[in-house]
């Protein structure tokens, strides 16, 4: 992987591409009018995860900070929607948009500290403040509500309706996030933060602030992870700490990264859906067998492939679909 | 006149002192070397320099600017660039890439494009004759090759003063020879040169002036001529062997002359 970059579709004549992303916009455009409710929440789930772990790769797969305790921003982003729709009565985007700003400030007003922990210190930090978070919503009773929950307003659309905004927000979200991630790959912030994954101490001597880089990449991790929430709050109308806080979330966002391939712009895309749409294929025909063979997959994936399930697109004939720029083969060392 | 002077600084770890009250001055445009035994304070002082070291006593001021307490990389982009005696190459860029960051976030940082940083970078590899591994992994290139894209990244950073840690360690004759030709090349464009070099035979070559570190301590700073014949200098580092066969050398050239 290393010095390859990714694009989607990009081998293919341009007409032909134009022609593929149109299908895939109507494709998307689609299932909500057409598939069963079902598979409609199945898909804004989709969109969520690709969402929080796009949020997860800024900051551990290209900044080589395993945020493992990133799911901390998701139950702020959901708190603060909550609580700014239900209590201030505020409308849902403008409580989104300031969710996702204080879920980022958050991040840096804390990552300033904490970021200065590395490695098992700096995981074990951010499980810390994602369980001291959950302990002070649980308990502010007069703000969140406490350990009963808080509900938010139910939108006044026909169920139908419902489902295709939720799918539709969700999904313009992940695209902006996946953007986002692909410009940052190809801008001197990318290239600075991989440097700091490669080696911190080399990057700052190199003119590299890392201090400001490494909080800047958890503020963006944070705002998006934020936004997921927020709009998982709305969607659900109802949110509570154990919920919202849950560990057992980042274990599979990060599942989700490791499996698709982290410090990678599709990666996290491919790791989700495959997570998901698996998931519940075998969830529908197998149920008892689900946790074994996503963990069979796992295994596989870590034994064989393990930059991801994104090496498997430079396979020559997946390849045609994705191109990949990629730097020469390796040569023998000479000596 | 002093690119970088350094006043009674001393670096403690702990009870030991690795840095004890060092003074000295590095003239602008000068190959200045730095010898000593293992754990003299040699990579700890270079450490202190760039800011990796920090805190620490004393005053260092470079182009007649305190540069204590700053952190690393305020002051790479003051104009000190720096190689690490144990490479240490960013993996998962090119060779290139590995180069244009010292010109993304160097002395001009933050100014040009990645494209001029990459043309940049271009220049700092044919100086150091790493051109043709331009599109190679760091993991792909032996080491006289790292040692080089060690030189190649700092010198993209366009520094006023380079900090080199023992960038000949490990080489044979010829790529020693070949690295103290480079380190030649880049002085003469302006560069001063902080060199710390085990290689006796190149630090002595090259440099115009040897600072001797013993214990943290200053022992002498003197011309490399002068510095072979100090006998403190003989005693704790060259050694009276190394002193026998230079002065056997020196008496044979004279002999033939």
């Amino acid at each position: 992987m290393m010095a390859t970059r990714l694009t989607f579709l990009g081998k293919i004549s341009r007409p032909l591409r134009l022609i593929a992303y149109a299908a895939l916009a109507i494709l998307l455009g689609l299932i909500p009018f057409t598939a069963d409710g079902y598979w409609v929440r199945v898909c804004t789930n989709f969109f969520m995860f690709v969402i929080m772990v796009e949020g997860v790769n800024i900051i551990s797969g290209y900044t080589g900070y395993a945020a493992l305790g990133n799911v901390v921003f998701f139950g702020i982003g959901a708190y603060v929607t909550a609580i700014l729709m239900s209590t201030f009565g505020l409308d849902f985007f403008i409580a989104l948009i300031l969710a996702g700003i204080v879920a980022g400030a958050f991040a840096f007003g804390l990552g300033m500290p904490i970021l200065r922990t590395k490695g098992h210190y700096f995981v074990m930090a951010t499980i810390g403040l994602n369980e001291l978070v959950k302990q002070v919503v649980s308990n502010l009773d007069s703000l969140t509500g406490g350990g009963k929950g808080i509900s938010l307003p139910i939108p006044s659309m026909p169920p139908r309706i419902n489902y295709a905004f939720f799918y539709f927000v969700m999904l313009a979200i992940a695209i902006i996030c996946v953007f986002v991630v692909y410009r940052l790959s190809k801008s001197k912030f990318g290239y600075g933060i991989r440097c700091i994954k490669a080696n911190e101490q080399a990057a700052g001597v190199m003119g590299i602030n890392t201090t400001m880089y490494k909080a800047l990449a958890w503020t963006l991790s944070a705002f998006f992870t934020g936004l997921a929430g927020g709009v998982y709050a709305y969607w659900q109308t109802f949110i509570e700490p154990p919920v919202v806080f849950d560990v057992v979330f980042a274990i599979k966002m990060f599942l989700m990264l490791l499996l698709g391939g982290q410090g990678t712009v599709l990666g996290p895309v491919i790791g989700t859906f495959v997570v998901e749409f698996l998931g519940e294929l075998i969830w529908g025909h197998a149920a008892d067998l689900q946790l074994g063979i996503l963990g069979t997959l796992v295994i596989v994936v870590v034994l064989f492939v393990p930059q991801g399930l994104v090496e498997v697109t430079r396979n020559k004939t997946i390849g045609r679909i994705f191109s990949t720029r990629r730097v020469k083969e390796p040569q023998p060392v000479e000596f | 006149m002093d690119i970088l002077a350094l006043r009674n600084v001393s670096k403690h770890f702990g009870g030991v002192a690795a840095v004890d009250g060092v003074n000295c001055s590095v003239r602008q445009g000068e190959i200045f070397g730095l010898i000593g035994p293992n754990g003299a304070g040699k990579t700890t002082l270079l450490n202190v320099i760039c800011g990796l070291a920090d805190p620490y006593q004393g005053e260092i001021t470079f182009k007649d600017q305190r540069i204590a307490g700053k952190k690393p990389w305020d002051i790479a982009r003051l104009g000190i660039g720096r190689t690490f005696q144990i490479v240490q190459p960013f993996h998962g860029l090119t060779i290139r890439e590995n180069v244009a960051i010292g010109a993304m976030f160097g002395k001009k940082g933050h100014e040009g494009s990645i494209k001029e940083a990459l043309s940049l970078a271009d220049k700092a590899l044919e100086l150091t004759g790493l051109s043709h591994r331009a599109d190679d992994l760091a993991t792909q290139i032996t080491l006289s090759q790292r040692k080089r894209l060690e030189m190649a990244r700092a010198l993209a950073m366009e520094p006023d003063l380079l900090l080199l840690d023992e960038v000949m360690a490990g080489l044979h004759l010829t790529e020693i020879s070949e690295m103290m030709e480079i380190v030649k090349r880049v002085n003469e464009q302006g560069i001063t040169i902080f060199i710390i070099e085990h290689v006796m035979k190149a630090v002595m070559g090259i440099s115009h002036r040897i600072m001797v570190l013993h214990y943290g301590k200053t022992i002498a700073v003197d011309t490399p001529e002068r510095i072979a014949e100090n006998s403190r200098v003989i005693e704790v580092y060259l050694g009276e062997r190394y002193a026998a066969r230079r002065a056997k050398r020196l008496a044979g050239s004279e002999m033939g002359s």
